[in-house]
């Protein structure tokens, strides 16, 4: 169990820091994941580990996106919050990177990249980052996907395909 | 027609990349995550549990036994018989009022012989 959570955490970290924004919020999601992952899924056959640990990670990151809705819901109502101060989709507040944070990123040329990348799959609708992060990135098949994501298979095909051609036109410009 | 396959070669590179130079305090973060993970949620184990169940069983399995075979109580003489027949007689609970003078009585018995 734990050599399998080594080999899986740090993805698995990246794609909830990719859909959460923020790295403290990826690490509450992974934390949450694994304990659960543990606890119900630790008797199941090996060759089913990660699809179920990614489907668990998939809901604890939409469970994130829920409490932000309603945190982002109570901020506006708040008096001292202008209307439409901020965007539906973004959290201000995570938007700032910390100047004193080290840059985890190897070089400027690759840095750009990764960031443009990053930015691209955050625009994307939450289910075809997802789809996509999982079949190219962890190399699930579109069966385990389905079962990461709980859809069917035809609903995999066709998020992979729109996020494919998202991708491509948002990074033909800019991708090196 | 190659288009894609490049592509997504390079965003796993990029994604890879990102991985391999997360910083060292992210790094222990997620290994402290992982390490709690396993001690909480691992089924809880309590091994002394078991064995000390089983001895309790055992001594109360031995002394239930011991009851049931223990031999009975030797046969009651013709004296513990007429005190028990006294003692559980409703018609004589005059007995236990006097029982003191039964008492100095039998204290007085070779005095009384003797007067």
């Amino acid at each position: 169990m734990e050599q399998f959570l080594k080999s899986v955490e740090r993805r698995a970290f990246r794609m909830a820091e990719i859909a959460t924004g923020s790295r403290d919020d990826a690490l509450d999601v992974l934390q949450d994941a694994m304990l659960e992952f543990v606890r119900a899924y630790a008797h199941k056959p090996e060759e089913q580990w990660k699809p179920l640990f990614y489907r668990i990670v998939q809901n604890k990151i939409r469970d994130w996106g829920r409490r932000s809705k309603v945190r982002r819901i109570v901020m506006t109502l708040l008096p001292s919050r202008r209307p439409g101060q901020d965007r539906e989709d973004a959290d201000p507040l995570q938007a700032i990177r910390d100047p004193a944070a080290p840059d985890p990123y190897r070089g400027a040329k690759t840095g750009e990249a990764l960031r443009r990348l990053e930015a691209v799959l955050r625009d994307l609708p939450p289910r075809q980052q997802q789809v996509f992060l999982l079949r190219v990135w962890e190399g699930l098949s579109v069966n385990e996907t389905a079962t990461a994501m709980g859809c069917s298979q035809g609903s995999v095909k066709t998020h992979y395909s729109r996020a494919m051609n998202t991708l491509q036109e948002g990074l033909k410009d800019n991708w090196p | 027609m190659n288009r894609e396959p490049d592509l997504s070669d390079h965003i796993k590179r990029c994604l890879d990349e990102s991985v391999e130079d997360l910083d060292a305090l992210t790094t222990a973060k997620i290994a402290a995550a992982r390490a709690t993970a396993l001690q909480e949620g691992a089924p809880k184990r309590l091994p002394w549990r078991w064995p000390a169940i089983g001895l309790a069983t055992a001594v109360v399995g031995f002394l239930a036994l011991m009851s049931t075979f223990r031999s009975a109580p030797p046969p009651l003489t013709a004296e513990q018989r007429e005190v028990l027949a006294i003692i559980s007689s409703e018609k004589n609970l005059d007995f236990f009022k006097n029982l003191e003078f039964y008492a100095w009585l039998e204290k007085n018995r070779d005095v009384m012989k003797g007067g």
